[in-house]
């Protein structure tokens, strides 16, 4: 394996008496997407401060590209890395394509000012994340779906090798969860270097898109690994209490199938927790 | 709205407003003198009083993140209000050459954002919200002093009082409408240099800060902007309302939210606005003068309101 | 239980009869017991000889009128009714004004005689609330004799004047917003009769607002600032003269007290004597301002 993108080693974080997260450790490596997933209350927001150089951690490091994140500037951080938040609140009127362009800030002058191939960037990732309709639209009238195209576009105009992606389908129907895993499966495909380690609890799609995941349990590494590997019945059964089944498709594709509830409820097939 | 055209076009409506502001007056047959001594430094400091509060006003939006912030939210003017009432009020042999109340008044400005920030911020981190309450709070208290100061105050002086508070363009010399000018400059300079760096905060504080920008700095230093520009014109013109909050706004809705052209069209968009608004002021009950902060009210007031239900209405149900 | 029974009783008798009691007009008696609340009509009072009948007056009139011993009932905008009350007036004088208004009709409710005295307007208005008050305190020949005084006096600082030349003058009461006397004040007729000529003299009101450019435009030759105090000294000259040089159009700065033209009491004629003073500087004349 070369060089891992991002590296994290005994990361615990406390808030008050709270210890939210315990001696977590991972490493995205180029070309792959590292899933961070796990119940509601596990530490999976909080982990992601810590990897996107907004919160040091009480103990552990993480290190970006080999370099140790708590030494690097903010500007720096931003040039190895794109953070794609949940959604944006965006209260102001912004066009699609100035949303877009502001992508390319880590590496512009105080000012702002775009050279020609920086505007190319905007115009390429707007076409490959079908927005050219929309780019002068202003941003706080689109639909969610549009809205977080709009933020990939930005990540992909950002240009850097690593991807930071916070519960981007926790608000989306099942169509457009879909193929915001795929974009991201295709963009860490299009070229090598790249990586994405993405936040969510949606287990279904995690399973099958993962190339590695990581399951948190309040605060602690409950296991990681391929999905196959992790997501054992047993396991499932302990950290989110349903009863599920695994095994593989018809292709040979790991799948996860909830069963019911274990939390006493006996309500049956119940898949909002997988939402 | 293309920016260069659109700076061009707000450049040449200042202009034709300040030539319309010293045509106009309540003077039947005016002299050279009147529109040169009177006039012409009115219209000069209008400008400048406006576009130093709608450029704030476009400056707080940002680092408030709420497309309809005032200037006066933050307590700045509260401060500067308080001062410069105290002052007026109660120092009544305090008259060095005029200026004694506009300097008491800055000073108060640059007390309150210093208080404000300290209070607000945590670490070196002033988020929008505590920097919001921080300044209510503030307000309301400076306002209950300022109900007491003028309580105190002989009657003589309540005309005054009343005057500073709704804000009005007083007959202000040459010397007090430069140092207004220049600490306007200023806080203009400081405001432009971040134009690009409020394109990114306007996203919110996370966004900015994974797109590289030092945001707890940005945000000092914009305070700093904000600070001087609102210190500046409340010092001199009192408590004018409205500009701050409606001309950015329109701005925004017609030529567009980058900062980089948004911050000096409100500039030239306030400063026209504020001398139309003079300008009429002076002339609607002539020769009485209306203090132009009661007409920014009149006007600002159901434009606000229209502007307020047409965001509400964009909200997700 | 009994007695707590009948102490509740008792004390329910004490409070009706205390809130009787409060109800109650204050007892007539010959005495006349009166309240001034404004320095013009205190000055009336005093000059009709009605000092002894005083027992308050506001805050202003103690200083003006030298009156230190009496006790003070506040400011012109919120007098204080309980201190009123227990002065036991029988005539109150105050001036008309929304905020007195309140205080008035509690006055009058507990059978108090209060006369407002509206000293607002011209100067024959002015002259006229002196038989006025007269009236009220029961000294009615005494008030004529004032009027005709005063309006003899006047005459004289209008003889005093005849034939010399009349400048041009304008009498601000306020700097921002610029307030001026116009026609319908008495300062306006004490002006004309110290020889001057009132600028606004055609604006209808007693002290209107006027624009800057409107004082500039009828250009006076002399200006009255009658805005604040100190009027004597150097400090109080320079400070007058620094702010109003920055106009081209101003030529000569006088000062005057504030209340002096403006104040609507019997020193009508010493008003037109100090204006005439700074009307007409240099010269000396039979009675010293």
């Amino acid at each position: 394996m070369s060089d891992p993108l991002l590296v994290a080693r005994g990361v615990s974080h406390a808030f008050g008496r709270a210890q939210v997260l315990s001696d977590v450790s991972l490493a995205l490596a180029p070309g792959r997407l590292l899933v961070v997933a796990g119940p509601n209350g596990a530490g999976k927001t909080t982990l992601l401060r810590v990897l996107a150089g907004t919160l040091r951690p009480d103990a552990g490091e993480v290190r970006l590209q080999g370099a140790a994140l708590a030494e690097l500037s903010r500007r720096e951080i931003a040039r190895r890395l794109a953070v794609v938040p949940q959604e944006s609140h965006v209260p102001f009127p912004f066009s699609v394509r100035e949303m877009v362009a502001l992508g390319r800030a880590p590496f512009l002058g105080p000012l702002g000012r775009e050279a020609p191939s920086d505007r190319e960037r905007t115009e390429r990732a707007l076409a490959e994340l079908e927005l050219e309709g929309l780019a002068s639209r202003a941003y706080p009238t689109l639909s969610g779906g549009e809205k977080q195209r709009v933020l990939l576009a930005r990540a992909l105009v950002q240009g850097v090798p690593t991807w930071l992606l916070d519960e981007p389908t926790a608000h989306m129907d099942l169509g457009h969860g879909l193929q915001c895993w795929e974009r991201v499966r295709g963009w860490i495909e299009a070229e090598p270097g790249r990586g994405c380690l993405l936040v969510t609890h949606d287990l279904l799609l995690a399973a099958r898109f993962a190339d590695e995941l990581v399951l948190l349990d309040q605060g602690r590494v409950a296991a990681s690994g391929p999905p196959s590997q992790v997501l054992t019945p047993e396991r499932i059964a302990s950290v989110y209490g349903v009863e599920a089944l695994v095994g593989r498709d018809a292709e040979g594709r790991f799948v996860v199938s909830p069963l019911r509830s274990l939390a006493g409820s006996g309500r049956g097939d119940r898949a909002e927790n997988f939402r | 709205m293309r920016s260069r055209p659109a700076l061009a076009w707000l450049s040449l409506l200042l202009l034709a407003c300040i030539a319309s502001s010293l045509l106009l007056g309540s003077a039947q047959n005016p002299t050279a003198e009147i529109v040169l001594q009177i006039r012409l430094p009115r219209a000069l400091l209008a400008a400048i009083v406006g576009a130093g509060l709608a450029t704030a006003g476009a400056l707080l939006q940002a680092l408030l993140q709420n497309p309809l912030a005032d200037p006066y939210v933050l307590g700045i003017s509260g401060g500067a209000a308080l001062a410069g009432v105290a002052a007026l009020a109660l120092g009544g042999g305090l008259w060095l050459g005029g200026s004694a109340v506009p300097l008491v008044a800055f000073a108060g400005a640059l007390g309150a954002s210093l208080l404000l920030y300290a209070i607000a911020a945590a670490g070196g981190r002033a988020p929008a919200h505590s920097l919001l309450l921080t300044g209510v709070v503030f307000n309301a208290f400076a306002s209950s002093l300022i109900v007491f100061v003028t309580s105190a105050a002989d009657l003589s002086r309540v005309a005054s009082v009343f005057l500073w508070l709704i804000g009005a363009i007083r007959p202000v010399e040459l010397p007090l409408i430069a140092g207004v000018a220049a600490l306007s400059a200023i806080g203009l300079a400081i405001a432009l240099r971040h134009a690009y760096a409020l394109n990114l905060l306007a996203q919110g504080d996370a966004t900015a800060a994974h797109l590289g920008v030092d945001v707890p700095q940005v945000r000092r230093n914009v305070l700093a902007a904000s600070a001087l520009l609102i210190g500046a014109s409340v010092a001199v013109s009192g408590l004018i309302g409205f500009v701050g909050l409606i001309v950015p706004h329109l701005v925004r809705l017609t030529i567009g939210s980058d900062h980089r052209t948004l911050l000096p069209a409100s500039a030239l968009a306030g400063a026209a606005f504020l001398v139309s608004a003079d300008t009429l002021a002076r002339v609607v009950l002539a020769p009485i003068e209306l203090p132009v902060g009661a007409l920014t009210a009149l006007v600002g007031g159901p434009l606000f309101l229209v502007l307020l239900r047409r965001e509400l209405s964009r909200l997700p149900s | 239980m009994r007695t707590p029974r009948s102490a509740r009783w008792i004390s329910l008798a004490v409070a009706l009869v205390c809130a009787c009691r409060a109800g109650e007009p204050v007892s007539q008696t010959d005495e006349l017991r009166v309240i001034s609340l404004s320095p013009s009509t205190t000055d009336v009072v005093v000059a009709l000889g009605g000092r002894e009948a005083l027992v308050g007056v506001d805050q202003y009139s103690k200083v003006l009128s030298g009156l230190g011993e009496l006790p003070s009932l506040g400011g012109l905008f919120a007098p204080d009714l309980e201190r009123a009350l227990e002065l036991r007036p029988t005539l109150v004088l105050g001036v008309r004004s929304e905020s007195q208004a309140a205080f008035f009709a509690q006055l009058r409710a507990r059978g108090v005689r209060v006369r407002e005295i509206d000293s607002s307007g011209s100067l024959e208005q002015v002259l006229e609330t002196y038989p006025q008050i007269g009236k009220e305190l029961g000294r009615e020949p005494d008030a004529r004799a004032l009027v005709a005084r005063v309006r003899e006096q006047l005459a004289e600082v209008s003889r005093s004047v005849e034939g010399l030349e009349r400048p041009s003058v304008a009498l601000v009461v306020e700097r921002e917003p610029l307030y001026v006397a116009a026609g319908g004040s008495f300062a306006s007729a004490l002006i004309e009769l110290a020889g001057g000529r009132n600028v606004f003299g055609d604006l209808s009101g007693a002290y209107p607002q006027v624009s800057l450019e409107l004082l500039a435009e009828r250009a006076p030759d002399v200006l009255i600032d009658s805005t604040r105090e100190p009027t004597t000294g150097p400090q109080a000259q320079s400070e007058a003269h620094g702010y109003w040089s920055r106009y081209g159009f101003v030529r000569r700065v006088e000062i005057v007290a504030p209340g002096v033209a403006t104040l609507p009491g019997t020193r009508l004629a010493e008003g037109a004597q100090i204006l005439r003073a700074r009307v007409h500087p240099g010269r000396t004349w039979s009675q010293a301002p």
